[in-house]
Protein backbone atom coordinates (compact mmCIF):
# COMPACT_ATOMS: atom_id res chain seq x y z
CA UNK A 1 0.00 0.00 0.00
CA UNK A 2 1.19 3.34 -0.92
CA UNK A 3 1.58 6.09 2.03
CA UNK A 4 -1.21 8.51 1.83
CA UNK A 5 -1.78 11.65 4.05
CA UNK A 6 -4.52 11.70 5.77
CA UNK A 7 -4.67 14.31 8.28
CA UNK A 8 -2.10 17.27 9.25
CA UNK A 9 -2.29 20.10 11.62
CA UNK A 10 0.87 22.88 12.37
CA UNK A 11 1.17 23.76 16.54
CA UNK A 12 3.51 26.37 17.43
CA UNK A 13 5.64 26.29 20.56
CA UNK A 14 6.88 28.81 22.65
CA UNK A 15 10.33 28.54 23.84
CA UNK A 16 10.30 29.06 28.03
CA UNK A 17 6.23 28.80 27.93
CA UNK A 18 6.37 26.18 30.75
CA UNK A 19 3.30 26.84 31.79
CA UNK A 20 1.85 24.94 28.43
CA UNK A 21 4.50 22.77 27.81
CA UNK A 22 2.64 19.49 26.96
CA UNK A 23 -0.48 20.82 25.59
CA UNK A 24 0.78 19.97 21.71
CA UNK A 25 1.57 16.20 22.62
CA UNK A 26 -1.77 16.35 24.45
CA UNK A 27 -3.74 17.70 21.76
CA UNK A 28 -1.96 15.40 19.06
CA UNK A 29 -2.69 12.30 21.84
CA UNK A 30 -6.47 13.14 21.50
CA UNK A 31 -6.52 13.64 18.19
CA UNK A 32 -5.44 9.81 17.71
CA UNK A 33 -7.59 8.55 20.69
CA UNK A 34 -10.79 9.81 18.04
CA UNK A 35 -9.37 8.20 15.41
CA UNK A 36 -9.16 4.62 17.29
CA UNK A 37 -5.67 3.81 16.40
CA UNK A 38 -3.80 1.16 18.36
CA UNK A 39 -3.04 1.94 21.95
CA UNK A 40 0.83 0.70 22.02
CA UNK A 41 1.26 3.22 19.26
CA UNK A 42 -0.79 6.20 20.70
CA UNK A 43 1.83 6.02 23.55
CA UNK A 44 4.74 6.03 21.16
CA UNK A 45 3.91 9.11 20.02
CA UNK A 46 2.63 10.78 22.92
CA UNK A 47 6.14 10.12 24.75
CA UNK A 48 7.73 10.94 21.31
CA UNK A 49 5.88 14.10 21.02
CA UNK A 50 5.96 15.14 24.35
CA UNK A 51 9.79 15.17 24.64
CA UNK A 52 9.91 17.11 21.38
CA UNK A 53 7.93 19.59 22.53
CA UNK A 54 10.00 19.73 25.62
CA UNK A 55 13.13 20.40 23.74
CA UNK A 56 11.77 23.20 22.01
CA UNK A 57 10.29 24.56 25.54
CA UNK A 58 13.61 24.26 27.45
CA UNK A 59 16.23 24.82 24.76
CA UNK A 60 14.53 27.17 22.04
CA UNK A 61 13.27 30.84 20.80
CA UNK A 62 10.04 29.17 19.66
CA UNK A 63 8.97 26.36 17.05
CA UNK A 64 6.52 24.45 15.24
CA UNK A 65 5.33 20.89 15.44
CA UNK A 66 3.88 19.40 12.28
CA UNK A 67 1.72 16.19 12.48
CA UNK A 68 1.13 14.42 9.93
CA UNK A 69 -1.04 11.01 9.67
CA UNK A 70 -0.39 9.06 6.80
CA UNK A 71 -2.08 5.29 5.87
CA UNK A 72 1.35 3.73 7.33
CA UNK A 73 2.62 5.80 9.70
CA UNK A 74 2.70 9.01 12.39
CA UNK A 75 5.05 11.28 11.62
CA UNK A 76 6.03 14.13 13.90
CA UNK A 77 8.30 16.94 12.21
CA UNK A 78 9.79 19.98 14.62
CA UNK A 79 11.28 22.69 13.61
CA UNK A 80 12.70 25.54 16.12
CA UNK A 81 14.89 28.53 16.15
CA UNK A 82 17.43 28.58 18.62
CA UNK A 83 20.98 27.51 19.99
CA UNK A 84 21.08 24.47 17.47
CA UNK A 85 23.13 21.61 18.64
CA UNK A 86 26.59 21.34 18.82
CA UNK A 87 27.76 17.76 18.79
CA UNK A 88 24.67 15.86 17.97
CA UNK A 89 26.30 12.35 18.76
CA UNK A 90 26.68 13.72 22.04
CA UNK A 91 23.43 15.05 22.66
CA UNK A 92 22.28 11.44 21.19
CA UNK A 93 23.69 9.87 25.09
CA UNK A 94 21.80 9.30 27.44
CA UNK A 95 22.71 11.75 30.04
CA UNK A 96 23.98 13.96 28.54
CA UNK A 97 22.75 17.54 28.61
CA UNK A 98 23.03 21.33 28.06
CA UNK A 99 20.16 22.43 30.06
CA UNK A 100 21.03 25.78 32.35
CA UNK A 101 20.95 25.10 35.67
CA UNK A 102 18.35 27.05 36.26
CA UNK A 103 16.47 24.66 34.10
CA UNK A 104 18.12 21.55 36.14
CA UNK A 105 17.07 23.06 38.96
CA UNK A 106 13.03 22.96 37.56
CA UNK A 107 13.95 19.13 37.05
CA UNK A 108 14.48 19.42 33.41
CA UNK A 109 17.40 18.15 31.46
CA UNK A 110 17.67 15.16 32.62
CA UNK A 111 19.57 14.33 29.35
CA UNK A 112 16.89 11.79 28.17
CA UNK A 113 14.87 13.55 26.11
CA UNK A 114 16.68 13.11 22.35
CA UNK A 115 17.17 9.11 23.72
CA UNK A 116 14.03 8.80 24.85
CA UNK A 117 12.54 10.30 21.70
CA UNK A 118 14.75 7.50 19.77
CA UNK A 119 13.80 4.66 21.66
CA UNK A 120 10.06 5.56 20.64
CA UNK A 121 10.44 6.05 17.06
CA UNK A 122 11.02 4.07 14.25
CA UNK A 123 12.65 6.61 12.34
CA UNK A 124 14.86 9.46 13.12
CA UNK A 125 16.24 11.83 11.54
CA UNK A 126 18.05 15.27 13.47
CA UNK A 127 19.48 18.09 11.89
CA UNK A 128 20.98 21.08 13.04
CA UNK A 129 22.92 24.11 12.60
CA UNK A 130 24.36 26.21 15.86
CA UNK A 131 23.15 29.58 15.77
CA UNK A 132 19.89 29.06 13.89
CA UNK A 133 18.42 25.88 15.17
CA UNK A 134 16.81 22.10 15.12
CA UNK A 135 15.12 20.34 13.03
CA UNK A 136 13.78 16.85 14.02
CA UNK A 137 11.53 14.12 11.94
CA UNK A 138 10.18 11.18 14.12
CA UNK A 139 8.05 8.40 12.07
CA UNK A 140 6.47 6.05 13.95
CA UNK A 141 4.89 3.07 11.71
CA UNK A 142 1.15 1.50 12.24
CA UNK A 143 1.79 -1.89 11.91
CA UNK A 144 4.60 -3.23 14.20
CA UNK A 145 4.39 -6.56 12.88
CA UNK B 1 -39.84 3.22 34.37
CA UNK B 2 -36.17 2.74 35.82
CA UNK B 3 -33.31 2.60 33.63
CA UNK B 4 -30.32 0.23 35.34
CA UNK B 5 -26.78 0.54 34.94
CA UNK B 6 -24.23 -2.18 36.62
CA UNK B 7 -23.45 0.54 39.58
CA UNK B 8 -26.69 2.85 39.26
CA UNK B 9 -30.80 2.99 38.98
CA UNK B 10 -31.72 5.63 37.19
CA UNK B 11 -35.67 7.28 37.49
CA UNK B 12 -36.08 9.44 34.74
CA UNK B 13 -39.46 10.36 35.72
CA UNK B 14 -37.72 12.09 38.88
CA UNK B 15 -35.83 13.82 36.91
CA UNK B 16 -36.21 17.91 36.84
CA UNK B 17 -33.33 18.48 34.00
CA UNK B 18 -31.37 20.32 36.47
CA UNK B 19 -27.85 18.85 34.37
CA UNK B 20 -26.32 18.87 37.68
CA UNK B 21 -25.13 15.32 37.48
CA UNK B 22 -24.05 15.92 33.59
CA UNK B 23 -21.60 19.12 34.80
CA UNK B 24 -20.09 16.75 37.58
CA UNK B 25 -19.51 13.18 35.43
CA UNK B 26 -16.10 13.00 34.88
CA UNK B 27 -16.20 10.60 31.85
CA UNK B 28 -19.03 12.90 30.05
CA UNK B 29 -20.95 10.14 30.41
CA UNK B 30 -24.40 11.14 30.96
CA UNK B 31 -26.75 13.72 28.84
CA UNK B 32 -29.94 15.18 29.35
CA UNK B 33 -32.13 15.66 26.49
CA UNK B 34 -35.86 17.17 26.77
CA UNK B 35 -35.17 17.44 30.58
CA UNK B 36 -34.58 13.64 31.27
CA UNK B 37 -31.49 11.84 31.68
CA UNK B 38 -29.58 9.59 30.53
CA UNK B 39 -26.47 7.70 31.12
CA UNK B 40 -23.81 5.85 28.33
CA UNK B 41 -23.26 2.76 29.32
CA UNK B 42 -19.86 2.34 28.39
CA UNK B 43 -18.48 5.52 29.30
CA UNK B 44 -19.87 4.78 32.73
CA UNK B 45 -17.09 4.05 35.56
CA UNK B 46 -19.71 3.61 38.44
CA UNK B 47 -18.12 6.68 40.41
CA UNK B 48 -21.23 7.53 41.60
CA UNK B 49 -20.69 11.43 41.39
CA UNK B 50 -24.19 12.19 39.90
CA UNK B 51 -25.88 10.63 43.05
CA UNK B 52 -24.46 12.67 45.35
CA UNK B 53 -25.00 15.91 42.41
CA UNK B 54 -28.64 15.23 41.86
CA UNK B 55 -31.17 17.23 44.20
CA UNK B 56 -33.85 15.16 43.15
CA UNK B 57 -32.84 12.01 43.81
CA UNK B 58 -33.55 10.47 40.61
CA UNK B 59 -29.91 8.89 40.21
CA UNK B 60 -29.76 5.91 43.09
CA UNK B 61 -26.87 3.36 43.57
CA UNK B 62 -27.65 -0.12 42.56
CA UNK B 63 -27.31 -1.83 45.79
CA UNK B 64 -29.09 -5.31 47.16
CA UNK B 65 -31.93 -4.62 49.81
CA UNK B 66 -31.99 -6.40 53.02
CA UNK B 67 -34.40 -8.55 51.97
CA UNK B 68 -32.08 -10.33 49.61
CA UNK B 69 -30.30 -11.81 53.04
CA UNK B 70 -33.23 -14.32 52.67
CA UNK B 71 -31.95 -16.25 50.24
CA UNK B 72 -28.66 -16.89 52.31
CA UNK B 73 -28.93 -19.86 55.02
CA UNK B 74 -25.46 -18.46 56.35
CA UNK B 75 -24.85 -14.54 56.54
CA UNK B 76 -21.63 -13.32 57.08
CA UNK B 77 -21.07 -9.39 56.83
CA UNK B 78 -17.70 -8.40 55.27
CA UNK B 79 -16.97 -5.18 56.94
CA UNK B 80 -14.76 -2.95 56.20
CA UNK B 81 -13.69 -0.53 58.82
CA UNK B 82 -15.26 2.34 56.96
CA UNK B 83 -18.27 1.31 58.60
CA UNK B 84 -16.43 1.78 62.21
CA UNK B 85 -15.68 5.73 60.91
CA UNK B 86 -19.77 6.08 60.72
CA UNK B 87 -20.67 6.06 64.21
CA UNK B 88 -20.01 8.18 67.39
CA UNK B 89 -17.07 7.45 69.25
CA UNK B 90 -18.83 5.87 72.25
CA UNK B 91 -19.27 3.19 69.72
CA UNK B 92 -16.94 0.68 69.34
CA UNK B 93 -16.24 -1.95 66.27
CA UNK B 94 -17.13 -4.74 69.09
CA UNK B 95 -20.55 -2.95 69.38
CA UNK B 96 -21.01 -2.35 65.46
CA UNK B 97 -20.36 -6.34 65.04
CA UNK B 98 -23.41 -7.13 67.99
CA UNK B 99 -25.55 -4.38 66.14
CA UNK B 100 -25.03 -6.60 63.16
CA UNK B 101 -25.95 -9.75 64.21
CA UNK B 102 -28.54 -8.42 65.74
CA UNK B 103 -30.00 -7.38 62.43
CA UNK B 104 -30.07 -10.25 60.81
CA UNK B 105 -26.51 -11.44 59.85
CA UNK B 106 -25.29 -14.62 61.19
CA UNK B 107 -21.65 -13.61 61.66
CA UNK B 108 -19.35 -10.61 60.80
CA UNK B 109 -16.28 -10.65 58.95
CA UNK B 110 -13.96 -8.10 58.71
CA UNK B 111 -10.93 -7.52 56.29
CA UNK B 112 -8.07 -7.10 58.92
CA UNK B 113 -6.80 -10.18 58.19
CA UNK B 114 -6.71 -9.75 54.47
CA UNK B 115 -5.35 -6.03 54.34
CA UNK B 116 -2.28 -7.70 56.34
CA UNK B 117 -2.21 -10.60 53.31
CA UNK B 118 -2.60 -8.43 50.50
CA UNK B 119 0.20 -5.95 51.52
CA UNK B 120 2.54 -8.44 51.75
CA UNK B 121 1.59 -10.16 48.52
CA UNK B 122 2.11 -6.60 46.69
CA UNK B 123 5.46 -5.93 48.44
CA UNK B 124 6.41 -9.53 47.24
CA UNK B 125 4.55 -8.66 43.75
CA UNK B 126 6.99 -5.26 43.99
CA UNK B 127 10.14 -7.02 44.56
CA UNK B 128 9.52 -9.37 42.22
CA UNK B 129 8.18 -6.62 39.20
CA UNK B 130 10.55 -5.68 36.37
CA UNK B 131 8.42 -2.74 34.89
CA UNK B 132 6.37 -0.68 33.06
CA UNK B 133 6.19 1.81 36.31
CA UNK B 134 4.51 2.87 38.09
CA UNK B 135 2.31 -0.01 39.36
CA UNK B 136 -1.50 1.10 39.92
CA UNK B 137 -3.61 0.31 43.06
CA UNK B 138 -6.30 -1.97 42.65
CA UNK B 139 -8.11 -0.88 45.61
CA UNK B 140 -10.83 1.32 43.89
CA UNK B 141 -12.94 -0.49 41.15
CA UNK B 142 -13.64 3.47 39.69
CA UNK B 143 -9.94 3.85 39.07
CA UNK B 144 -9.77 0.00 37.50
CA UNK B 145 -13.30 0.94 35.13
CA UNK B 146 -11.47 4.08 34.16
CA UNK B 147 -7.92 2.64 32.97
CA UNK B 148 -10.13 -0.12 30.93
CA UNK B 149 -12.57 2.45 29.66
CA UNK B 150 -9.88 5.49 28.75
CA UNK B 151 -6.29 4.47 29.28
CA UNK B 152 -6.13 0.85 27.88
CA UNK B 153 -2.68 0.66 27.25
CA UNK B 154 -2.32 1.39 31.36
CA UNK B 155 -4.49 -1.67 32.70
CA UNK B 156 -1.60 -3.83 32.61
CA UNK B 157 -0.12 -2.09 34.87
CA UNK B 158 -1.92 -2.45 37.83
CA UNK B 159 -1.58 -4.92 40.38
CA UNK B 160 -3.17 -8.40 39.63
CA UNK B 161 -3.80 -9.09 43.21
CA UNK B 162 -7.63 -9.09 44.45
CA UNK B 163 -8.58 -6.41 46.97
CA UNK B 164 -8.69 -7.63 50.62
CA UNK B 165 -12.84 -7.28 50.38
CA UNK B 166 -12.52 -10.27 47.76
CA UNK B 167 -9.91 -11.94 49.66
CA UNK B 168 -12.47 -11.96 53.05
CA UNK B 169 -15.37 -13.01 50.88
CA UNK B 170 -13.28 -16.01 50.02
CA UNK B 171 -11.61 -16.22 53.46
CA UNK B 172 -14.99 -16.40 54.71
CA UNK B 173 -16.42 -18.89 53.04
CA UNK B 174 -13.57 -21.21 53.60
CA UNK B 175 -13.64 -20.41 57.16
CA UNK B 176 -17.68 -21.18 58.19
CA UNK B 177 -17.63 -24.28 55.42
CA UNK B 178 -14.77 -25.76 57.76
CA UNK B 179 -15.55 -24.58 61.03
CA UNK B 180 -19.63 -25.50 60.70
CA UNK B 181 -19.95 -27.69 57.93
CA UNK B 182 -22.13 -25.71 55.84
CA UNK B 183 -21.57 -26.16 52.04
CA UNK B 184 -20.59 -23.21 50.41
CA UNK B 185 -23.16 -22.01 48.16
CA UNK B 186 -25.22 -21.49 51.31
CA UNK B 187 -23.33 -18.91 52.78
CA UNK B 188 -23.81 -15.62 51.56
CA UNK B 189 -20.63 -13.01 51.77
CA UNK B 190 -22.73 -9.71 51.81
CA UNK B 191 -20.58 -6.68 51.80
CA UNK B 192 -21.12 -3.36 53.56
CA UNK B 193 -20.19 -0.81 50.98
CA UNK B 194 -19.44 2.58 51.13
CA UNK B 195 -19.71 3.35 47.27
CA UNK B 196 -21.70 1.81 44.55
CA UNK B 197 -18.66 0.94 42.64
CA UNK B 198 -17.85 -1.78 45.06
CA UNK B 199 -21.53 -3.66 44.21
CA UNK B 200 -20.92 -2.79 40.75
CA UNK B 201 -17.39 -5.20 40.78
CA UNK B 202 -19.59 -8.39 42.72
CA UNK B 203 -22.17 -8.06 39.94
CA UNK B 204 -19.95 -7.80 37.06
CA UNK B 205 -16.00 -7.87 38.13
CA UNK B 206 -13.30 -6.08 35.84
CA UNK B 207 -11.61 -9.20 35.42
CA UNK B 208 -14.59 -11.44 34.20
CA UNK B 209 -14.69 -14.14 36.72
CA UNK B 210 -17.29 -14.85 39.45
CA UNK B 211 -16.88 -12.34 42.68
CA UNK B 212 -16.37 -14.15 46.32
CA UNK B 213 -18.90 -11.89 47.68
CA UNK B 214 -22.53 -12.49 47.05
CA UNK B 215 -24.27 -9.42 47.24
CA UNK B 216 -23.69 -5.96 49.07
CA UNK B 217 -25.61 -3.40 51.15
CA UNK B 218 -24.96 0.05 51.58
CA UNK B 219 -23.77 1.80 54.54
CA UNK B 220 -26.49 4.27 54.27
CA UNK B 221 -29.41 1.80 53.78
CA UNK B 222 -28.35 0.06 57.02
CA UNK B 223 -26.92 2.50 58.98
CA UNK B 224 -30.15 3.36 60.87
CA UNK B 225 -31.71 -0.13 61.68
CA UNK B 226 -28.41 -0.26 62.90
CA UNK B 227 -27.59 2.27 65.12
CA UNK B 228 -31.03 1.39 66.83
CA UNK B 229 -29.78 -1.83 67.87
CA UNK B 230 -26.59 -1.08 68.63
CA UNK B 231 -28.31 1.42 71.04
CA UNK B 232 -30.56 -1.00 72.32
CA UNK B 233 -27.84 -3.45 73.35
CA UNK B 234 -25.72 -0.98 75.08
CA UNK B 235 -28.56 0.09 77.54
CA UNK B 236 -28.49 -3.36 78.13
CA UNK B 237 -24.98 -3.03 78.80
CA UNK B 238 -23.18 -6.07 79.07
CA UNK B 239 -19.31 -5.40 79.24
CA UNK B 240 -18.41 -8.23 77.01
CA UNK B 241 -16.07 -8.41 74.30
CA UNK B 242 -16.74 -9.52 70.89
CA UNK B 243 -14.83 -12.59 69.80
CA UNK B 244 -14.28 -12.19 66.53
CA UNK B 245 -13.00 -15.22 64.13
CA UNK B 246 -9.74 -16.55 64.98
CA UNK B 247 -6.66 -14.99 63.47
CA UNK B 248 -9.14 -11.70 63.12
CA UNK B 249 -7.37 -8.67 64.87
CA UNK B 250 -8.31 -5.08 64.42
CA UNK B 251 -4.93 -4.53 62.72
CA UNK B 252 -3.79 -0.90 62.86
CA UNK B 253 -2.76 -1.05 59.17
CA UNK B 254 -6.40 -2.43 58.54
CA UNK B 255 -8.28 0.32 60.73
CA UNK B 256 -5.86 3.17 58.51
CA UNK B 257 -6.36 0.99 54.68
CA UNK B 258 -9.44 3.04 53.78
CA UNK B 259 -7.88 6.48 53.80
CA UNK B 260 -5.98 8.01 50.98
CA UNK B 261 -2.06 6.83 51.22
CA UNK B 262 -2.07 3.81 53.41
CA UNK B 263 -1.41 1.69 51.25
CA UNK B 264 1.58 3.46 49.73
CA UNK B 265 2.85 4.35 53.29
CA UNK B 266 2.60 0.45 54.07
CA UNK B 267 4.02 -0.79 51.21
CA UNK B 268 7.16 1.88 52.30
CA UNK B 269 7.45 2.54 48.25
CA UNK B 270 10.36 5.03 48.22
CA UNK B 271 9.15 6.71 44.94
CA UNK B 272 5.02 6.77 45.53
CA UNK B 273 1.97 9.17 44.69
CA UNK B 274 -0.91 8.98 46.43
CA UNK B 275 -3.79 10.91 43.97
CA UNK B 276 -7.26 10.89 45.26
CA UNK B 277 -10.52 12.52 42.94
CA UNK B 278 -10.88 11.88 39.26
CA UNK B 279 -10.18 14.57 37.71
CA UNK B 280 -6.81 14.47 39.21
CA UNK B 281 -6.15 10.60 38.52
CA UNK B 282 -7.29 12.00 34.89
CA UNK B 283 -4.62 14.39 34.73
CA UNK B 284 -1.86 12.19 36.68
CA UNK B 285 -2.34 9.45 33.95
CA UNK B 286 -2.49 11.66 30.60
CA UNK B 287 0.99 13.21 31.88
CA UNK B 288 2.36 9.47 32.94
CA UNK B 289 1.26 8.42 29.43
CA UNK B 290 3.21 11.64 27.30
CA UNK B 291 6.49 10.72 30.23
CA UNK B 292 5.77 14.25 31.64
CA UNK B 293 5.68 12.31 35.34
CA UNK B 294 8.55 9.67 35.33
CA UNK B 295 10.28 8.17 37.82
CA UNK B 296 6.84 6.90 40.15
CA UNK B 297 7.22 3.20 41.33
CA UNK B 298 3.37 3.21 42.65
CA UNK B 299 0.71 5.42 41.99
CA UNK B 300 -2.38 4.96 44.97
CA UNK B 301 -5.85 6.56 43.68
CA UNK B 302 -8.61 6.80 44.97
CA UNK B 303 -11.93 8.26 43.40
CA UNK B 304 -12.97 10.08 45.89
CA UNK B 305 -11.61 12.53 48.60
CA UNK B 306 -10.37 10.58 51.48
CA UNK B 307 -10.52 7.62 50.60
CA UNK B 308 -13.45 4.78 51.04
CA UNK B 309 -14.32 6.92 53.93
CA UNK B 310 -15.93 9.59 51.31
CA UNK B 311 -17.61 7.11 49.20
CA UNK B 312 -21.23 8.04 48.37
CA UNK B 313 -22.61 5.73 50.49
CA UNK B 314 -21.37 7.04 53.78
CA UNK B 315 -23.50 8.93 56.23
CA UNK B 316 -20.81 10.60 58.27
CA UNK B 317 -18.75 13.17 57.40
CA UNK B 318 -14.79 12.01 55.73
CA UNK B 319 -12.80 14.02 58.08
CA UNK B 320 -15.00 13.53 61.41
CA UNK B 321 -14.62 9.71 60.19
CA UNK B 322 -10.86 9.68 59.52
CA UNK B 323 -10.45 11.30 62.83
CA UNK B 324 -12.51 8.70 64.41
CA UNK B 325 -10.89 5.70 62.45
CA UNK B 326 -7.60 7.46 64.30
CA UNK B 327 -8.83 7.39 67.66
CA UNK B 328 -9.23 3.85 67.30
CA UNK B 329 -6.40 3.17 65.75
CA UNK B 330 -4.83 4.41 68.94
CA UNK B 331 -6.44 3.27 71.46
CA UNK B 332 -6.48 -0.19 69.62
CA UNK B 333 -6.03 -3.50 72.45
CA UNK B 334 -2.93 -4.33 72.97
CA UNK B 335 -3.43 -7.89 72.64
CA UNK B 336 -4.57 -7.75 69.09
CA UNK B 337 -1.52 -9.40 66.80
CA UNK B 338 1.21 -7.98 65.44
CA UNK B 339 1.04 -7.91 61.65
CA UNK B 340 4.60 -9.88 61.34
CA UNK B 341 2.87 -12.74 63.56
CA UNK B 342 0.06 -12.59 61.16
CA UNK B 343 1.42 -12.60 58.22
CA UNK B 344 3.88 -15.52 59.34
CA UNK B 345 0.67 -17.33 60.20
CA UNK B 346 -1.61 -17.09 57.57
CA UNK B 347 0.56 -15.89 54.35
CA UNK B 348 0.19 -17.92 51.35
CA UNK B 349 2.71 -16.87 48.44
CA UNK B 350 1.23 -16.48 45.01
CA UNK B 351 -2.76 -16.94 46.62
CA UNK B 352 -3.94 -13.34 46.45
CA UNK B 353 -3.37 -13.30 42.51
CA UNK B 354 -6.88 -12.29 40.26
CA UNK B 355 -8.21 -15.21 38.63
CA UNK B 356 -8.29 -14.15 34.95
CA UNK B 357 -6.47 -11.16 33.27
CA UNK B 358 -7.46 -6.94 33.28
CA UNK B 359 -8.17 -6.23 29.87
CA UNK B 360 -9.38 -3.40 28.69
CA UNK B 361 -12.75 -2.22 27.59
CA UNK B 362 -12.87 0.18 25.14
CA UNK B 363 -15.72 2.42 24.10
CA UNK B 364 -15.06 2.07 20.36
CA UNK B 365 -17.48 0.66 19.13
CA UNK B 366 -16.75 1.32 15.68
CA UNK B 367 -14.17 -0.77 14.81
CA UNK B 368 -15.03 -1.61 11.41
CA UNK B 369 -14.96 1.34 9.73
CA UNK B 370 -11.53 1.78 8.10
CA UNK B 371 -9.04 4.63 9.36
CA UNK B 372 -9.61 6.82 6.07
CA UNK B 373 -13.62 7.02 7.37
CA UNK B 374 -12.14 8.31 10.94
CA UNK B 375 -9.97 10.98 9.82
CA UNK B 376 -12.98 11.83 7.81
CA UNK B 377 -15.35 12.02 10.72
CA UNK B 378 -12.01 13.79 12.77
CA UNK B 379 -12.21 16.24 10.12
CA UNK B 380 -15.62 17.35 10.08
CA UNK B 381 -16.04 17.18 13.85
CA UNK B 382 -13.15 19.59 14.13
CA UNK B 383 -14.72 21.80 11.43
CA UNK B 384 -18.04 21.70 13.89
CA UNK B 385 -15.94 21.93 16.77
CA UNK B 386 -14.84 25.50 15.92
CA UNK B 387 -18.15 27.10 14.72
CA UNK B 388 -19.55 26.01 18.60
CA UNK B 389 -19.53 29.12 20.77
CA UNK B 390 -16.70 26.70 23.43
CA UNK B 391 -19.25 28.03 26.53
CA UNK B 392 -19.78 24.52 27.86
CA UNK B 393 -23.01 25.91 28.84
CA UNK B 394 -25.05 22.44 28.39
CA UNK B 395 -28.34 23.79 27.57
CA UNK B 396 -28.03 21.56 24.23
CA UNK B 397 -27.88 18.85 26.93
CA UNK B 398 -24.11 17.40 25.94
CA UNK B 399 -21.63 17.98 28.77
CA UNK B 400 -19.60 20.16 26.45
CA UNK B 401 -19.20 21.42 22.86
CA UNK B 402 -16.82 18.96 22.22
CA UNK B 403 -19.53 16.14 23.53
CA UNK B 404 -21.92 17.85 21.56
CA UNK B 405 -20.15 17.80 18.49
CA UNK B 406 -19.47 13.87 19.38
CA UNK B 407 -22.85 13.67 19.60
CA UNK B 408 -24.14 15.14 16.10
CA UNK B 409 -21.78 13.52 14.36
CA UNK B 410 -22.89 9.86 15.69
CA UNK B 411 -26.02 11.56 14.50
CA UNK B 412 -27.69 11.29 18.54
CA UNK B 413 -28.49 15.04 18.09
CA UNK B 414 -29.28 17.60 15.82
CA UNK B 415 -27.10 20.66 15.45
CA UNK B 416 -29.98 23.01 15.84
CA UNK B 417 -29.75 21.94 19.77
CA UNK B 418 -26.96 24.53 20.29
CA UNK B 419 -29.12 27.74 21.74
CA UNK B 420 -26.07 29.76 20.18
CA UNK B 421 -26.53 28.26 16.57
CA UNK B 422 -30.71 28.03 16.82
CA UNK B 423 -31.86 31.14 19.11
CA UNK B 424 -34.89 29.35 18.42
CA UNK B 425 -33.98 26.64 20.83
CA UNK B 426 -33.88 28.66 23.66
CA UNK B 427 -38.00 29.49 23.29
CA UNK B 428 -37.95 25.95 22.78
CA UNK B 429 -36.52 25.50 26.44
CA UNK B 430 -38.06 28.11 28.29
CA UNK B 431 -41.41 26.29 27.38
CA UNK B 432 -39.76 22.89 28.70
CA UNK B 433 -38.76 24.43 31.60
CA UNK B 434 -41.66 26.42 32.20
CA UNK B 435 -44.31 23.90 31.74
CA UNK B 436 -43.09 21.94 35.07
CA UNK B 437 -42.03 25.28 37.52
CA UNK B 438 -38.71 24.38 39.64
CA UNK B 439 -40.30 25.82 42.44
CA UNK B 440 -42.99 25.27 43.09
CA UNK B 441 -42.77 21.46 43.96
Amino acid sequence: MSEEALYNKKFPVTGGDFDKAGEVSTQIKKILKTTGIDNDLIRKVAIASFEAEMNVVIHAEKGEIEFILTTASVIINVADRGPGIKDIDLAMQEGYSTASDEMREMGFGAGMGLPNIKKSADDFEIESEVGKGTWVRITIHHEQK
Amino acid sequence: MIDTLPALKIYPDRCKGRLACMRVCPTHAIRVRKRKVSIKPKLCIDCGDCIVACPEGAIQARTDSKESLKKFKFKVAVVSSVLYGQFSRSISPTDIGEGLKAIGFDAVFNLSLETELYTQALKDYMDEYKGPYPVISSMCPVVIRLLQVSYPAMVKQIVPLQPPRELAGRAAKRYYTKKLGIPERDIGAIYITPCPAKMASIKSPAEGVKSHLDIALSIKDIYNPLLLEITRKKRAAKDERLVLTEGESRSLLYLKFPVTGSLANALNAPHHIVVAQLPNIIQVIEDLEKGKIKDIEFLECHACTGGCLGGPLTVDDRFVAMSKLELITNTADEDDLSSEELIDKYYVKGDYFIEQPLRPRPIDSEGTISIIERIEKVKVLEGFVNELPGLDCGLCGSPTCEEFALDVARREVEPSECVMMNPERIKALRDQYEIFNLHEE
